[in-house]
């Protein structure tokens, strides 16, 4: 029995061992004197949040050798496929620091999973960290190197010439992006894409493309898609059209109430403004009674008739006893 | 008269180089602004007005805050957005450290976003900060070449 359990563990053991090892991002940066030797590795909640840089958005950290090697676990990621940012930090910056652009940009963004295991590697010095890479044993993150280097055609000094050319360049850029969007298996490739296209400003001119890219993916459950739709909602003029008919059903409804249902206050209204008293020679004027006549069921004073009924008159805004005997008070 | 003829010189010397300093200056221009933020929500324009016939236009936006929020956006003179970023600390710290030399923030974050066009578009390129409850400060350079 001994026997058999030592032989299993013999078995198992490597295997635990091996595939725990596996899992890991690994890499090696020709990086300089003028940057930290460590790698930060922030989780993108949202591809909106790729140029956002906080604290709590960094998840690892790890030291990079003398060689310029480091690696990441993954295991501690979650099973699906999420955005990651690897960045560096210039000496004497904090941890939390974003460079977008010139020499000294120090991020790349990735993919990653719990049981990813790929390798990046730099390709020799270049004028930026992430300049010339490689990616191996990963094709999606491949995809999202070579999108980036279409990105990079946008600003490339060297084939950017007149506001016009530039125009045509971007043009290119994003249509290319847009192709890459719908011809990819991965969601987040594909989304990335989307947004690398500078999608907001070109909905109007794209939308029906737009709409076919959400019907493709509408059982794609994310977070990443689900920010990305309700993006593309508020941009969609169906959805404007939406608070425009429930506005005019509200105007209606105003309408309506203006005609019918205030009215019949107003109609009650003036005679709930009368006091008991009033009320009372209000009946009595309306049966054609006289002030004396009232003085005397009332039991009060002329005078003191005159002054209520002068006060129904203010308040029913009537001048005359035949307007009082007009009014319907029920 | 010798003295006289070598101030002469100096001075023509001088007003020599003056002109072309000034000329110098007038063949580019560079814009440098550090906006201190003081804890405040706030919402900043800064235009940076941009002549035709410029081969070149850097602009480098950088921000170092120790609390709150802060946003940057950057636009061509056609409202197109060519640049974005916003960083954010998590602890509320209450240090200030350019009242005191002691005092250290507890987390600072820094962020920077360098953006070089050649030919750029005349008219007025935009810088958006905006600010929620942020200590720390903004700095804006250009440098552009005729």
């Amino acid at each position: 029995m001994w026997i058999y359990i030592r032989g299993v563990s013999v078995l198992l053991i490597p295997i635990f061992l091996t595939t725990n090892i596996q899992c890991q991002i690994t890499g090696q940066l020709d990086v300089d004197s003028s940057w930290q030797k460590f790698v930060f590795l922030s989780q993108i909640p949202s591809m909106n949040d790729m140029y956002t840089m906080s604290s709590n958005m960094i998840i690892d950290k790890v030291r990079i050798d003398s060689q310029g090697y480091f690696s990441i676990k993954t295991t501690f990621l979650p099973k699906k496929d999420g955005l990651y940012r690897i960045h560096l930090s210039k000496v004497g910056s904090p941890p939390a620091s974003l460079i977008i652009g010139g020499q000294d940009e120090n991020h790349l963004f990735i993919m990653a999973h719990r049981h990813s295991q790929f390798n990046i590697k730099s390709l020799g010095r270049t004028a930026t960290l992430f300049d010339s890479l490689e990616i191996t044993n990963s094709p999606d993150n491949d995809k999202l190197l070579m999108i980036n280097k279409i990105t990079e055609l946008e600003e490339n000094r060297e084939i950017t010439g007149t506001p016009l050319k530039r125009d045509l360049i971007s043009k290119a850029v994003n249509e290319k992006l847009r192709t890459i969007a719908d011809t990819s298996e991965n969601p987040l490739v594909s989304l990335y894409a989307i947004y690398q296209s500078s999608f907001e400003a070109n909905y109007t001119a794209h939308r029906e493309f737009y709409e076919q890219y959400l019907q493709k993916w509408e059982n794609e459950k994310s977070l990443y898609f689900d920010i990305f739709r309700k993006q593309i909602d508020l941009r969609n003029p169906a959805h404007s059209l939406h608070y425009v008919w429930i506005a005019l059903l509200f105007f209606g409804i105003g309408i309506l109430t203006t005609l019918y249902i205030f009215p019949t206050i107003k109609r009650k209204h003036p005679i709930h403004d009368l006091s008991i008293q009033e009320r009372k020679i209000f009946k009595l004027l309306q049966s054609g009674k006289s002030n004396k006549e009232i003085s005397e069921e009332c039991n009060i004073g002329i005078s003191t008739v005159k002054s209520h009924v002068s006060n129904i008159y203010t308040k029913l805004n009537i001048k005359s006893r035949k307007e009082a005997m007009d009014i319907n008070h029920k | 008269m010798k003295t006289k003829i070598l101030s002469i010189l100096q001075v023509s010397i001088l007003m020599f180089l003056s002109t072309l300093s000034i000329t110098a200056q007038h063949s580019s221009f560079n814009l440098n602004r550090e906006i201190q933020l003081t804890g405040e929500s706030n919402t900043f324009e800064i235009s940076i007005p941009i002549a035709p016939g410029l081969k070149q236009l850097g602009i480098t936006v950088s921000s170092s805050i120790w609390q709150g929020d802060i946003s940057i956006e950057l636009y061509d003179p056609r409202k197109k957005k060519i640049g974005n970023y916003s960083v954010g600390t998590q602890v509320d710290d209450k240090t200030d450290p350019e009242k005191s030399r002691f005092s250290k923030p507890k987390e600072t974050v820094e962020g920077r976003i360098v953006k070089v066009f050649e030919n750029p578009i005349p008219g007025d390129w935009k810088v958006t900060i905006k600010t929620e409850k942020s200590k720390g400060h903004v700095n804006i350079s250009t440098t552009s070449n005729e």
